[in-house]
């Protein structure tokens, strides 16, 4: 599965978001999904520099495209309060996702779960229960809601 | 209406943008058929029908639209992925009045 309970943190206080990005992108190693912590970083850090993820409604959506990524993955992180995501453009955000698909072409399963995901995240009803969950387990079932 | 979305890695602005751009339009009232352009190539692609039948055409695009060449000559109005994604109602109402305009 795309999600996994270990890729969820639920009471993030850091502000700050490569810190972040660098936490859950440590979970992800830990479950097999990312093989170089820096050298995905760089990639999602990049794409970050491009232009903010930050989307509006209170959500960022760090993402990377590399190599060092074994396996598609969502991995979510919910701040106990909502932060300036960017200094660029200020907006603010609780809710973290971050996406990591690998370079080769990505299964089409992957990319369709992600896209599903993505269209979710418009609904403000599956919003409102991510902000409002407690648990991880909570987390996975709300995604896999989105994703199916 | 009709509108394309594409983002740069097309993995989830491209989604997002036609999720937020269909919900605001069809809270307007209007039909609208949204070609996404992402990292699964051209999906829910606008024919030729479309494209005749179609007062007016978003642009929600953060890289070059593929076969542009098919809305030659129609209505449009270009904007930012992002901008779509976070403010679709704004959109729809710049595309209502460029489709009013001809």
């Amino acid at each position: 599965m795309i999600i996994h309970e270990s890729l969820i943190e639920l009471n993030v206080t850091s502000k700050n978001k490569n810190e972040i990005i660098e936490h859950l992108t440590r979970k992800a190693v830990e479950l097999g999904r990312v093989s170089d912590v820096a050298g995905y970083m760089q990639a999602v850090l990049a794409r970050e520099e491009l232009f903010s993820t930050a989307i509006g409604y209170g959500i960022a959506i760090p993402h990377g495209k590399s190599s060092y990524v074994q396996e598609p993955f969502i991995a979510f992180a919910k701040s106990q309060e909502a932060f300036s995501w960017d200094k660029r453009t200020d907006q603010e955000v609780r809710l973290i996702f971050l996406i990591g698909v690998p370079e080769e072409k990505a299964n089409n399963l992957h990319l369709k779960i992600l896209a599903n995901i993505s269209r979710g995240l418009m609904n403000d009803s599956y919003r409102e229960r991510l902000v409002q969950a407690t648990s991880a387990a909570e987390i996975v079932a709300i995604f896999g809601e989105m994703g199916l | 209406m009709i509108a394309v979305c594409a983002c740069p890695t097309g993995i989830a602005h491209t989604y997002m943008a036609q999720a937020a751009l269909e919900k605001a339009a069809l809270g307007r009232g209007h039909d609208i058929k949204i070609e996404t352009q992402g990292a699964m190539g051209i999906e829910n692609e606008l024919s030729m029908q479309d494209v005749a039948e179609a007062q007016v055409i978003i642009f929600a695009v953060g890289v070059n639209v593929e076969g542009e060449e098919r809305f030659h000559g129609k209505p449009s109005i270009m904007v930012e992925v992002g901008k779509a994604i976070e403010n679709p109602a704004v959109v729809i109402e710049k595309a209502e009045k460029k489709g009013e305009e001809v």
